[in-house]
Formats: structure tokens, sequence, C-alpha cells
């Protein structure tokens, strides 16, 4: 940028002294152009004000970082990652057993309907697990004088 | 042992190795995490990124520095930890303990500790509203304190783009904050 910086904004311009206001805020900015950007400021109350607003922040921002972590704090997150690793674990375990719970279930019914529909038509079927078997109509009959 | 074979042992479960990389970046982490959760609730958050980053280590195909990977985990889950308090709160985050100031003494701005703190809830609030690329550019240059090269590597980028991202992400800032600005506009030479 600081080829925008010497052929963007005009000298002198507000949008010129913001460029040259990042740059100096990070000691990025050469002399020259520090030195216009001083002359700039000093007739310039907004530029002034938006040099203070990077200011504050970065103190701001400084301040809020300050400090190493507390003692302890990797034991801490690994014992944390290996009780999240263990519940991932459980989930699968739960999920892959459920699954084959419900496909034991689906075979198992599958027998089941498939099973005494066989023995009603097995002649050697005991009877009453045969008649149990067979499926009997439903017999509707419309009621009279309803309303 | 170096950062790359760690993070191959680490993905195949060893967890004195994840602890090691822990070790490596917990406080450039807390630092990220800090500059956007109240303090009392940032080794918290930062724990829980360390913990994502752990189950997803699979899906870190090396290709970025291991460090922006987790900064970035740390950023998301430090912003999911602010829109949830915000939404649970029906408030804006306390951002320190009650008397506290909340920018440094010799800070420029308002005098009153009152005015100074409402500006500094201000400049939270505003880092926060910052895109994800901007704000990660900012608190890369004014937390960590890197340089144009070094945010360039970090990042991939060329220190062109760093140039014109932190403008960008400062002249939001100065927007966001206008109000505290004396006068705020501009002016043509």
């Amino acid at each position: 940028m600081k080829d925008d910086v010497t052929t963007g904004p005009a000298p002198g311009s507000c949008d010129r002294a913001r460029l040259l206001l990042s740059l100096a805020a990070d000691g990025a900015a050469t002399p020259a152009q520090d030195a216009e950007l001083r002359a700039h400021a000093e007739r310039c109350a907004p530029c002034r004000a938006a040099a203070l607003v990077d200011r504050t922040v970065a103190a701001r921002l400084r301040l809020r970082a300050d400090g190493a972590a507390s003692p302890g704090f990797a034991a801490r997150v690994v014992a944390a990652a290996r009780r999240a690793q263990l519940a991932a674990a459980e989930n699968r375990f739960l999920r892959r057993t459920a699954a084959a719970a419900a496909v034991v279930a689906a075979v198992g019914a599958g027998v089941i309907a498939w099973s005494p529909a066989r023995r009603a038509d097995d002649p050697s079927a005991p009877r009453e697990l045969a008649r149990s078997a067979v499926v009997k109509p439903l017999l509707v009959t419309p009621s009279r004088g309803g309303r | 042992m170096d950062e790359p074979e760690l993070v191959r042992r680490a993905r195949d479960g060893d967890a004195a190795a994840f602890g090691a990389l822990v070790e490596m970046h917990q406080d450039r982490v807390l630092r990220l995490v800090r500059g956007l959760v109240p303090p009392q609730d940032a080794e918290d958050v930062a724990q829980d990124a360390f913990v994502k980053a752990f189950r997803k280590l699979a899906e870190f195909d090396g290709r970025s520095r291991f460090y922006t990977w987790v900064y970035r985990i740390a950023s998301n889950t430090a912003m999911d930890w602010r829109k949830r308090e915000r939404y649970r709160r029906h408030a804006p985050l306390p951002e320190g303990p009650d008397g506290e100031d909340l920018l440094p003494e010799d800070a420029p701005g308002p005098r009153s500790r009152a005015e100074r703190n409402e500006l500094a809830r201000s400049i939270d609030e505003a880092v926060a509203e910052l895109s994800d690329a901007h704000r990660e550019i900012v608190l890369l240059r004014e937390v960590d304190g890197l340089s144009y090269d070094e945010i360039a590597t970090e990042l991939g980028i060329s220190k062109g783009t760093v140039e014109s991202r932190l403008f960008r992400a400062r002249e939001k800032l100065r927007e966001i904050l206008g109000e505290w600005m004396d006068g705020g506009g501009r002016h043509d030479a």
C-alpha cells in the first residue's frame, strides 16, 4: 500500500492522512510521510481525533490481552480433550449399538411376521397357533337409524 | 520434537503431544480470546477452542500454520460465546470487574472513569463487529505485535494486502467509534 499512499489520495487530503495514520501506527511510515502527517494533523481536528481513536483502541486491546495462562492451564485442556474424546467414543459406540439393535429388531420383526403366516399354511403346525395367525376379515355393518 | 511431528502425534490421539502444542500456543490464544470475551471467561473459552481443535485435528491439512488454524478456531469460539451470552443476558457483556479502569492510565481519551469504561466497552463491541478478516488482522497487529511481514507469513497473504486490510479495519473502527471522536468529519486541505 505504500504505492497506494504515494500514488493514491491527493497530498494534504484527509484520505491520504488516514492512510498515513495507519502506516504510522505500525511504525511503517517513512520520515517524510511522518512529517507530512504531522503537518496535516496540526490543522485537521478530525484526523487528530482519528489518530486518538487508533491509539485508544490499541491501548485497550493490549491491556485486555495482558497476562499469561494460569498455572496448569495446558493440563486442564488436555484433561478436557480426553474427556471429549471418551465422550465421542462412547457416543459412537452407543450409535453403533443402537443401529445394530435396530437391525436385530427389524430382522426379528420380519421373522415373527413371516413365521405365523407360514405356520397357518402348514397343516403340521399346532392348531391354536395356526388359528391365531389367520387374519380375519373385519366386517363393518352399516348402522341403521343413525344420524 | 518439532511442531509438525507434534501435530501428527496429536492427530493419532497422543494427548501428551497435544499438551505440548497447547503449551506452545496457549499465551497467544489467550491474548486473542481476552480481546473478545471478559477476562473471567477467557480461559474457559480458550479451553473450549483447544478441545475443538483437538477433535478436528484430522481436518488440519497442514497447508496453513498450526497456530493460524487454532487462532481461527479460537476466534470463532469466542465470537460464538459472545453471541450466546448476549442472547442469554439480553444485555451488553460486562467486560471487567466493577470499578476496574478498563483503559490504561496513560491512554488518551476521556478522563472520567465512567466515560473511560464506557469507551472501553464501545471499543470491545467495535472490535467484535469487525469482519473475521479485519478482526484477525487487527488482533495479530495490536495484540500479538506482529510485523507486516510476520502477519503476511502467518496468513499467507502479501504484505500489501496486510497494509490495506489493516487500513480498512482501522477505518471501520473509526467509523464505529465516531461518536468518541471530536468532530469525526474530514476536511479538504
